[in-house]
């Protein structure tokens, strides 16, 4: 079945000033809706500038070819507001995106710059704050909170105005294991819950190994779209741009050398748990 | 830096906490003009008790004040002396060239001693009970009228919120890269003044760049949450008077209407 | 010369309402020459436990023994210069603290801050660039147009370039991509290799099983754990205990119920290993 593309981008390059080499290079890629997409590289890919063409941040360089739609609507100047009303973007730095002086002011930042008012915002602010868990801070300032705790007021604050998209971009490199792991089920419980298509901006290949679809970016070109399966069974390819396999198909890999026989669809961990227990029962 | 009491805000649970900032703001600034309607001895000591009464009623340690008043001590006797040893008239008890003490000196300097740190145990009052987010929502509050001759006071609030919510975090920067600096063997504190001065970049021009970063981080931010300036824009935080700005306005007006009453004419 | 703690305290503000205790009763001892990890949640102290190795910040209470000095409550300023010239300190983001005109007088700066000529700040800047694997031309270069991964670089190359005895790193690699990352890693572990005591703060457990020989976990700024990985990782329980991870391939290993491990696995091919004599038998 033919999922309906939320994004699509047609031939889409960036130059950025000063520059010879266009840092996207003439990118087409389509995003179905409600799916979970990973872009993967290594850093300086492009994968940023991605996301920030995504949402009109960046102007692509000018070519008739280009288009770049977004939930059927074709980013221009005059669609560039309705179209971030659509895509709620997290950054990697937690502190560099908290702009209210509170928990609530900084939820409540989305909902004023789009006129809300207030008596509505006080119910989206304190709603949207619960979800992600941090109702018991809702006066608290940043400087109290973990890394952790201000990518969910990140969240919490994307929540409340209601996109249909929301982008990690790099949202967990600068958290610690636990910080990473409770953002990206939050992540997976709110996409779940809302029907959102989320994108993860990455060079966590554990991360990218959970997507539904990963795209795989070099210099600014995409130089693969697949399935998790499709993509780290070609060990060779992700060594030469820089990453590293997902850790099942690295050992997947060393099985192989040491001549114990995987089967070639074996590509999670429970597939190959499931593989190696019945060798050793079967001796 | 950090023995600066003014402007900091300590948690507290008082009347005065629970008063709008807008009213207690004006009070004070009123309040340090008034202060210069009381000239005799009865209308300092009303002045005296009134602020006695604001202070008692914030429920804060005197130790807290106290930290407010001490780093400008020096500053309240230096003016509190040059009162005492310039000013001529009535009695003169002692004189030694250009130095003399009369009656009317230590009137005045005791008088200018009381008002200066009446002053300052009131905008401690404030600024303590008063988180500075607050102080500066009564500050658009007031600015509100220069809207008329097209000032942007929209703007300026917002700037003024983000940089307040920005003060620990470059402070935090400063600490960072300061230890970084040091374990490379910079040395801050120690040298004259040119090695002092050449020691600074090492400090500055990283903690120049990242903010810029921060800043540039911050507006990417927040055009994609859909900034587009003050136009259209609802407000999550409002000021809502309460009756505890009743009893400010009531307090207030009767010590300006004892002031009046009092004073010398 | 070994690192020795003894009942080390450090108290955050004492005497005032946000007092806070740091680090609580800490005592150890280390030896030279190793890969040690640092190993707690945020807030269990790591970071203030690494601030006392080069005495920026000075214990309350209890004795330091690093680097043939002792770093106490009364210790001078003087001293600390010195101890900071065998002991540096490489913070998160070390990108951060870049500010010359060029890389190489970047580099050169810790160097003639610890007595180095210029001349010889300079010869070891360009040692160095080229050590931790950038192109000599880069030297010339202003630090702000490089990539955030080379940036890191120059920043770890500004403190190796005086080549400390014990060098202490916060995650050095955080926001690395795996390849840089893994660069980074190896440069460590020759630079412990090559007679030099490296401390390293991390998350990462399979850093720990791959590099580490000595391991000290924090909690709330008390030391619940010194020990080898070998020994950490050979007892689930404890782990979950304190909520820390068990290195990948023994989580896998851990779930291969029919298997028998003689040592929980610690890496790719240890588990690779076990998991073949499993299936010879």
């Amino acid at each position: 079945m033919e999922k309906k593309k939320i994004i699509s981008f047609k031939n889409v390059s960036l130059t950025y000033p000063e520059t010879k080499k266009p840092a996207v290079d003439n990118v087409s890629f389509d995003i179905a809706e409600g799916s979970w997409t990973a872009i993967i590289g290594h850093n300086g890919s492009g994968k940023s500038t991605i996301t920030r063409l995504i949402n009109g941040l960046l102007v692509p360089d000018n070519n008739p070819d280009t288009s770049i739609i977004v939930d059927g609507i074709t980013l221009t100047d005059d669609t560039i507001w309705d179209v971030r009303d659509r895509v709620g973007i997290v950054f990697q730095n937690p502190d560099n995106q908290f702009v209210g002086a509170t928990v609530a002011d900084d939820v409540a930042f989305g909902l004023e710059n789009r006129g809300i008012p207030r008596s509505e915002m006080l119910d989206i602010v304190e709603e949207s704050v619960r979800k992600v868990g941090m109702a018991s801070y809702m006066n608290a300032e940043p400087a109290n909170l973990s890394g952790g705790q201000k990518q969910r007021v990140a969240i919490a604050g994307i929540l409340a105005v209601k996109p249909k998209i929301i982008i990690l971009d790099e949202a967990t490199s600068m958290l610690d294991p636990n910080g990473r792991d409770s953002i990206l089920s939050l992540v997976r419980e709110m996409k779940a819950e809302n029907n959102l298509t989320v994108i993860s901006i990455t060079h966590d290949i554990d991360e990218a190994d959970e997507a539904d679809d990963v795209i795989v970016l070099d210099d600014g070109v995409i130089i693969d779209q697949g399935s998790p399966e499709k993509i780290f069974n070609q060990p060779e390819m992700i060594e030469r741009i820089g990453l590293e396999e997902p850790f099942i198909f690295k050992l997947k890999q060393k099985l192989i050398e040491a001549g114990i026989e995987i089967p070639d669809s074996v590509n999670k961990q429970e597939e190959l748990l499931e593989v190696l227990w019945q060798l050793n029962s079967n001796m | 830096m950090s023995k600066i009491i003014i402007g900091r805000y300590i948690p507290g649970d008082s009347i005065i906490y629970k008063m709008d900032p807008r009213g207690k703001l004006l009070a004070t600034i009123l309040f340090i003009f008034f202060i210069f309607l009381a000239n005799n001895w009865l209308t300092y000591t009303i002045t005296v008790a009134f602020s006695l009464v604001a202070i008692l009623a914030t429920k804060l340690k005197a130790k807290v004040l106290w930290d407010g008043v001490k780093p400008l001590i020096w500053l309240i006797f230096f003016t509190s002396l040059l009162q005492l040893f310039f000013t001529t008239g009535g009695k003169t008890y002692w004189s030694w060239t250009i130095f003399t003490i009369s009656s009317y000196g230590l009137t005045n300097a005791t008088y200018v001693f009381i008002r200066f740190t009446l002053i300052i145990l009131i905008s401690t009052v404030m600024t303590v009970t008063t988180m500075p987010l607050e102080i500066a929502d009564a500050m658009e509050w007031l600015l509100t009228p220069l809207k008329l001759f097209k000032v942007p006071v929209d703007k300026i609030a917002l700037v003024m919120s983000i940089a307040l919510r920005f003060v620990p975090t470059l402070f935090d920067e400063v600490l960072k890269i300061m230890n970084a600096q040091r374990s490379r063997g910079a040395d801050f504190n120690s040298g004259g003044l040119i090695k002092r001065a050449k020691a600074i970049a090492p400090l500055l021009v990283p903690l120049f760049i990242s903010s810029l970063q921060t800043a540039i981080d911050l507006s990417t931010a927040m055009e994609s949450r859909g900034y587009r300036g003050s136009e259209g824009r609802s407000r999550y935080r409002v000021l809502k008077w309460s009756k505890y700005d009743l009893a400010n306005l009531f307090f207030f007006v009767i010590l300006v209407a004892l002031l009046l009453i009092f004073r010398t004419h | 010369m070994a690192i020795e703690f003894k009942h080390v305290n450090y108290i955050y503000s004492p005497g005032s309402p946000l007092e806070k205790k740091g680090l609580d009763d800490i005592s150890f001892k280390l030896e030279e020459n190793k890969f040690i990890t640092l190993v707690g949640h945020t807030g269990s102290g790591k970071s203030t436990l690494m601030q006392h190795f080069n005495a920026l910040l000075k214990p309350t209470s209890g004795e330091i023994d690093i680097a043939g000095m002792t770093i106490d409550s009364h210790s001078n300023n003087r001293q600390l210069k010195e101890l900071r010239r065998h002991v540096s300190i490489v913070f998160q983001f070390p990108e951060s603290q870049l500010f010359e005109n060029t890389v190489l007088d970047d580099i050169a700066f810790g160097p003639k801050n610890f007595g180095y000529s210029e001349k010889e700040a300079l010869d070891l800047a360009e040692e160095w660039l080229i050590k931790v694997g950038l192109d000599p031309e880069v030297g010339k270069k202003s630090p702000f147009d490089l990539s955030g991964g080379q940036m890191r670089r120059v920043a770890i190359a500004g403190v190796l370039a005086y080549q400390p005895d014990i060098l202490c790193l916060d995650e050095p690699a955080a926001g690395l991509d795996p390849n840089a990352k893994k660069q980074m890693m190896q440069l460590f572990s020759d630079y412990q290799k090559a007679g030099h005591t490296v401390i390293l703060v991390t998350h990462n457990m399979n850093d720990v099983a791959d590099y580490a020989d000595d391991v000290l976990v924090l909690e709330q700024g008390k030391l619940v754990k010194q020990a080898t990985p070998r020994e950490l990782f050979s007892d689930p329980q404890w782990l979950k205990d304190h909520y820390l991870d068990m290195p990948t391939a023994g989580q896998f290993a851990m779930q291969l119920k029919n298997y028998k491990f003689g040592e929980n696995p610690l890496s790719l091919d240890e588990l690779v290993a076990g998991i073949r004599k499993n299936l010879k038998r």
